[in-house]
């Protein structure tokens, strides 16, 4: 690979693609500044990004529980309203970003530690979480596992906030292990009915939407825990899971498949995981390493999720959408940020090229190439049909595929269709 | 050069649809296989797939004292539950009585401590074992993807198999057959802005699949664009009358088992050669103030399958049909301290339709527990095999030797 192309997937992979002029910038840099830049930006002099949800009134619904019929309707409707702005104001952010790989990796976490509105219901509750995968987006793991499983969004999400000593509620307990930690067969189901005593005690405070521990609500009988005895309370599970064997290897590997894509060499990913458990867990020495094995060539085809997809277009051409052809676009192509489908998270690979997936990308980028202006470079090389620029432009400097030139070619002359169907293209459905 | 309109075998107009579509794919995509018109008679299987867990105590009740011993706040009085003529062990869950009809003609069979005998209580393990009916992971296609491959019928249409709302496509899962997944029936069509021209545009998007490449994930992408622009053209007329959700959705009338239920009959009165609709709908994992949620989630079923099989027979087509519903467990017998339960084991499935056996095959026990679950007794190949059945073609075959035991179907 060129160091353009290199330095071209490194900013596909590790964040949202590339505005105008960012790709240009980098590769002035190098592939080693643009990883340094990349991985620690606050010791390379990036600007500061501010909070995607800075102005937005996220409040809590202001009723009790005796509140009528009415009123509850009403709230239900305010806070579904203050939903789309949050998820609005975090495209937003993800498309105008300074420091893209701290943005994906609060998106990879929110895809891993998953929280949904479907069941949250409250917007706040889920940006506060969003702002602590900002916050620890490449702290070290047990740190970002503590942080999660008091997280009042996650309490509620899987029903921590009910789970009594008396009667203790297993579901963030079982997948903690299964899906955040360790992954199946790693755990027995009495670790899930002991870690599940241990998490109790934990509720939200209506008012404030912070989480509280009620000592009188937790059962603090030292449980026998993944083989370690003495486990009472969430210092001791998450210290617990955290030093499992099997912890390392299972967020390493889904961190390296997720950028290096699914194909990604077993053997290297063994390698990854080695040295992840050796440094007590350092998300941020395992990213550098999965970013220095991509830019040394080892990285694979991988599919192109939806909303990345979209922001690396909005970001490319700086077309602004309106919410409501945003947001229906994202629903019909199956990925609406902060509505996960279920606790496992948006799948990975192949099952996003269904036929509504495949219509929402065309429809979407019809809809960005229509806001696109025409000094954008984008627009610019399509009005040229200038197709290596275009391809450049988006962040793909080796070109369209020989199918997709020819596609193009029978739009020439309309600009806005030159740039629907590059974005549409089979070309950038992969990444 | 070819249009896309060409390439895809379809004549000009603005609504190409129903039999002049299919006949169109067929003319040009299968010439050599002979044109078998669209079996206005074929039978039509469509599973329901109630992702998360349904709760079977709650959903197929026994009228036994130990159950409310399980179910101290969650247990439903015996008093509200839907009785079921000639059945006086078990009630229904007061939501399912739109389901009475189809009992009461002898079209609803419900099959208790269904499951396979994997004993994991994860979703995701428990999902894939659902969808391979491959308890010791060999099989890497879908039960259904497997008759599709076996009898070849969907390599040419897309749309034999369909899948709505997504969740269930790996069911569908094949070596060399197409599926067509739709997530939402209503805006299923191609925008194209102000000003473009439509057929163009769309003609050369189709062109971004030829020449097909080699890399396996960019040559997967391209055959998504035709196989797309297949569904479309055929799909995107039938979403007049497809329930909408509004913006307030307590105002919807259709929660997502009766719209995909509405679309589904649409597709099978569409006569486009579908045999194999899923439908998937979520939320079923009820681990905390169950009670509210699981008389919507119920209702929405039991709606969702007697408005299908009434509109069905108003069209003529109920006899074709049979009604699956999966999930992939069942859930604890008792409460849990939450006003919910947590993950168990076997489960509680029905079959509707004409063609399903009526009657409780099966008892609900809550007397013999397995570690505190229902049992999977009764492995879920027994109602696959009978959907088969009612498919035709190879049913134990594909199901590692297992058949309708029970006699699901009617002779």
């Amino acid at each position: 690979m060129t160091d353009r192309a290199t330095i071209a997937w490194l900013l596909r992979r590790a964040g949202f693609g590339m505005a105008p002029g960012e790709l240009d910038q980098a590769v002035a840099d190098g592939v080693t500044a643009t990883i340094d830049r990349l991985v620690d930006p606050d010791g390379h002099g990036v600007a500061p990004a501010p909070d995607p949800w800075d102005g937005v009134d996220l409040a809590l619904p202001g009723i009790g529980p005796g509140a009528s019929a009415q009123a509850r309707r009403a709230a239900r409707q305010d806070q579904r309203d203050k939903a789309l702005q949050a998820v609005e104001a975090w495209l937003d952010h993800l498309v105008t970003t300074p420091r893209p790989l701290h943005d994906w990796m609060a998106w990879f976490w929110h895809g891993h530690f998953v929280s949904g509105l479907d069941k949250v219901k409250a917007p706040f509750l889920l940006v506060q979480q969003l702002r602590t995968f900002r916050s620890l987006a490449l702290a070290p793991l047990p740190q970002l596992v503590r942080a999660v499983t008091a997280d009042p969004a996650m309490l509620v999400y899987l029903d921590g906030a009910t789970s009594t000593g008396t009667e203790p509620n297993e579901n963030y307990g079982r997948e903690l292990l299964e899906l955040f930690t360790l992954g199946l067969g790693n755990y027995t189901e009495d670790d899930v009915k002991a870690g599940a005593r241990a998490l109790t005690g934990w509720t939200v405070e209506r008012g404030t939407g912070a989480a509280r521990f009620v000592a009188r609500r937790h059962d603090a009988t030292p449980q026998h825990y993944l083989g370690a005895d003495g486990v009472q309370d969430v210092d001791s599970v998450v210290a617990t899971v955290t030093a499992h064997r099997a912890c390392a290897p299972f967020v390493a590997g889904k961190l390296a498949r997720a950028i290096l894509g699914p194909g990604v060499d077993s053997g290297l990913v063994d390698d990854l995981a080695r040295d992840y458990a050796s440094s007590g867990l350092d998300t941020r020495a395992l990213v550098r390493a999965i970013l220095e094995a991509g830019a040394a060539g080892h990285g694979t085809e991988a599919v192109s999720q939806p909303v990345p997809w979209l922001v690396a277009a909005q970001r490319a051409t700086g077309a602004v959408l309106p919410a409501r052809v945003r947001l229906a676009g994202l629903r019909s192509a199956g990925q609406v940020p902060m509505y996960p489908p279920n606790v496992a998270g948006w799948p990975s690979g192949t099952s996003w090229f269904g036929a509504s997936t495949t219509v929402a990308r065309f429809d979407l980028a019809g809809a960005v190439a229509a806001h696109t202006a025409d000094a954008n470079p984008c627009m610019a090389a399509a009005r040229a049909f200038d197709l290596d620029a275009l391809a450049d432009a988006l962040g793909r400097p080796d070109g369209f595929t020989p199918s997709t030139r020819t596609a193009l070619a029978e739009v020439r002359g309309d600009a806005r269709a030159v740039l629907t169907i590059a974005l549409a293209s089979p070309d950038l459905a992969v990444t | 050069m070819l249009t896309r309109r060409q390439f895809l075998g379809l004549s000009g107009g603005a609504a190409v649809t129903g039999a002049a579509a299919w006949m169109g794919l067929l003319r040009d995509h299968a010439p050599s296989r002979g044109p078998t018109p669209p079996g206005a008679d074929d039978h039509v299987l469509v599973v329901v797939q109630l992702s998360g867990g349904n709760d079977a105590l709650n959903t197929v009740v026994p009228l036994d004292g130990r159950y409310h011993d399980l179910r101290p706040t969650l247990g439903l009085d015996d008093s509200t539950l839907v009785p079921l003529a000639g059945e006086s062990t078990v009630g229904l869950h007061p939501a399912l009585a739109p389901l009475v009809p189809l009992w009461e003609a002898g079209q609803l069979a419900i099959v208790p401590d269904v499951g396979f005998a994997s004993d994991s209580r994860s979703h995701f393990e428990s999902l894939d074992v659902w969808w391979s009916a491959s308890p010791d992971h060999t099989e890497q296609t879908g039960w259904l993807g497997r008759w599709l491959d076996a009898t070849d019928l969907a390599s040419d249409n897309p749309l034999v198999a369909i899948a709505l709302g997504g969740g269930a496509v790996p069911a569908l899962r094949s070596t060399r057959s197409q599926a067509t997944a739709v997530n939402d029936l209503a805006g299923f069509d191609l925008k194209v802005p102000p000003g473009s021209d439509r057929d163009q545009l769309t003609d050369a998007f189709a062109a971004t699949a030829s020449p097909a490449v080699s890399e396996s994930l960019l040559a997967q992408a391209q055959r998504s664009v035709t196989s797309a622009l297949r569904a479309v053209d055929v799909l995107a007329s039938t979403q007049s009358n497809v329930p909408v959700e509004g913006d307030d959705p307590d105002a919807a009338a259709a929660g997502p088992v009766a719209a995909g239920l509405a679309a589904a009959a649409k597709l099978i009165d569409l006569n486009l050669g579908t045999r194999v609709i899923l439908v998937a709908a979520g939320g079923f994992d009820t681990h905390a103030n169950q009670a509210a949620t699981h008389q919507r989630l119920l209702d929405d079923l039991a709606t969702g399958v007697s408005s299908f099989f009434t509109t069905l027979g108003q069209r003529g087509h109920a006899e074709r049909v049979l009604l699956l519903t999966t999930s992939e467990f069942g859930r604890r017998a008792a409460e849990n301290g939450s006003g919910g339960t947590d993950h168990g084991h076997g489960g509680v499935q029905f079959l509707a339709g004409p063609g399903a056996r009526g009657g409780l095959h099966g008892t609900v026990d809550v007397a013999h527990l397995a570690d505190g679950d229902l049992p999977a007794a009764v492995d879920a190949r027994t109602l696959y095999a009978a959907a088969l059945s009612w498919l035709g073609g190879p049913t134990s075959e594909l199901l590692a030797g297992h058949r309708d035991d029970l006699g699901l179907l009617t002779a």
